[in-house]
């Protein structure tokens, strides 16, 4: 697995597909830190910019190598699924260092650094909405890389398309938990905000788990 | 050496749209074993061979493969960019629990057998297809494995690199791992324990009566002073010699794959070699 994610690492580092993700995140942090607001307001939007960053390394991650070179590491890593899964998540791995900087850089910037809702709290909504968006983005990945989406311009379009309809619809189903996991970091209740958060783990999870299914039995 | 199969599979098939790629594939591999699979353009060793190791899934029958490291070298690869041969080989050792150290003095050791030792710090989209698919072969070879499925390992390579190929599959059979292997024709490959022809969707032993109908050659021939062995010996890929001590103290004798006999007595009669005799094989000959 360590192998595997280093391997995967210094793929994407060589490749240089990192570069556009990782950039319009740090340019998002920048620009809304450097407001200066509260920590919560600023870490969702940021957190709401780590998903089609986050959907964009796991694209990147898997289309990097040749269907070759994935059989090759496939057979040696001793399963294709198993493979893919270690890729899927050394991207969520590479998410969560982008959050833990972002969620610092946020906490920095706010002139209470963090402490008007309660810095425990603020910190466990910020990591919270994080790890959602993170995980949200590493699903629609690989719902949206090959083999199950075989041409990279489908791949992309399909992405794009998937995340304007996620960031920009204000009802949808990551907004609405993005924002209770903002509301419950503030002063709201965690009753409110934990059962959509719910909802939308359990969802990710399936669509992680029927892509994973689909992935094996149309494995290069 | 355990002796339980390493693989087996019990009607296997595929089917691609209303096309059977193959059905009712029967076949066992046991450790250090070498089965050797034939068969032309299109006939479907390749999605075979991603069948057996795992990489596709069939669409019928039962596949059961130990859970010990496998390796592949797939028919058509096309290496990591930005990677150089020694870099890239040391993360696959890494893959299958490798240490960098144990793994780079054996990555080296085998870029330097393949001959790409001098491009070690090429990078892999800067190889030629021959180099490349040299070092896919070093990756399979790269530590101990009790399968490797090899997909047309000759592809792009010359004769001297198809012995050291050879060669190396011969010490991996020893140590006990077993090699699934295709080629259209396998007469540059080391003679397969087991041989299999994938023809018309269905995969057929060879019988041993009619691969020595259609196969080997027993060549004599005697040295002169200008003979050399290099070139013999990369043109004798498939060959077992051995010196026939009762015929004459300088003679010496060959087994020669049918396909590459003329290929062979051109390069003896070349490099200076008198050809003493040409038959069949006798029934009692080497395993390869």
């Amino acid at each position: 697995m360590i192998a595997l994610a280093r391997y995967v690492l210094a793929r994407c580092l060589v490749s240089q597909r990192w570069v556009p993700p990782i950039v319009l995140f740090a340019l998002t942090v920048g620009v809304f830190s450097s407001a200066g607001g509260d920590a919560i307001g600023t870490g969702s939007i940021a957190a709401l910019i780590l998903f089609p960053a986050t959907t964009w390394i796991t694209i990147s991650a898997l289309h990097v190598d040749d269907i070759s070179q994935i059989t090759v590491v496939g057979v040696s890593h001793g399963s294709m699924v198993r493979a893919r899964i270690a890729t899927l998540l050394t991207s969520f791995g590479c998410s969560c260092s982008l959050a833990v900087l972002s969620v610092g850089s946020v906490i920095a910037t706010d002139p209470a650094h963090g402490a008007a809702g309660g810095v425990g709290r603020t910190l466990t909504g910020l990591l919270l909405i994080n790890g959602l968006s993170a995980l949200s983005g590493v699903a629609l990945g690989q719902a949206c890389a090959r083999p199950l989406i075989p041409r990279a311009g489908l791949s992309w379009t399909l992405a794009v398309g998937v995340t304007i309809g996620l960031i920009a619809i204000p009802k949808s189903p990551l907004i609405l938990v993005l924002a209770a996991l903002s509301g419950a970091g503030q002063t709201a209740p965690w009753s409110e905000a934990l059962p959509p958060a719910g909802f939308l783990v359990v969802g990710d999870l399936l669509l992680l788990g029927l892509t994973l299914w689909a992935y094996r039995r149309r494995s290069p | 050496m355990s002796h339980e199969p390493v693989l087996t599979a019990v009607g296997l098939g595929k089917r691609l749209g209303r096309r059977d790629v193959f059905s009712a594939v029967d076949l066992e591999v046991r450790p250090g074993q070498v089965v050797g699979i034939s068969g032309g353009n299109g006939s479907g060793k390749s999605t075979l061979m991603r069948v057996l190791s795992g990489t596709a899934s069939a669409t019928a029958g039962v596949l059961r493969t130990t859970t010990a490291p496998k390796a592949i070298v797939p028919e058509r690869f096309v290496p990591p960019d930005h990677l150089t041969p020694l870099s890239y080989l040391v993360h696959m050792g890494r893959l299958r629990g490798q240490r960098r150290g144990q793994t780079e003095p054996r990555a080296l050791a085998l870029l330097d057998e393949l001959g790409v030792a001098n491009a070690r710090s090429s990078m892999l989209d800067e190889l030629s297809k021959g180099n490349a698919q040299k070092v896919a072969i070093a990756q399979a070879f790269l530590s101990p494995v009790s399968l490797c499925f090899l997909d047309e390992p000759n592809t792009g390579l010359d004769d001297d690199t198809t012995v050291v190929v050879n060669a190396m599959i011969e010490r991996a059979v020893a140590s006990g791992t077993a090699i699934i292997l295709t080629e259209h024709e396998l007469t540059r490959t080391i003679r397969p324990d087991v041989q299999y022809r994938l023809q018309d969707a269905r995969l057929t032993e060879v019988t041993p009566e009619r691969a020595s109908s259609t196969g080997a050659a027993l060549i004599t021939l005697r040295p002169s002073d200008r003979t050399s062995w290099d070139r013999l010996r990369a043109v004798a890929a498939t060959v077992s010699l051995h010196r026939d001590e009762d015929v004459h103290d300088d003679d010496v004798s060959f087994t020669v794959e049918a396909g590459r006999v003329d290929d062979f007595l051109r390069t003896a009669l070349d490099d200076g070699w008198s050809v003493r005799a040409v038959g069949p094989v006798p029934p009692t000959g080497g395993r390869r």
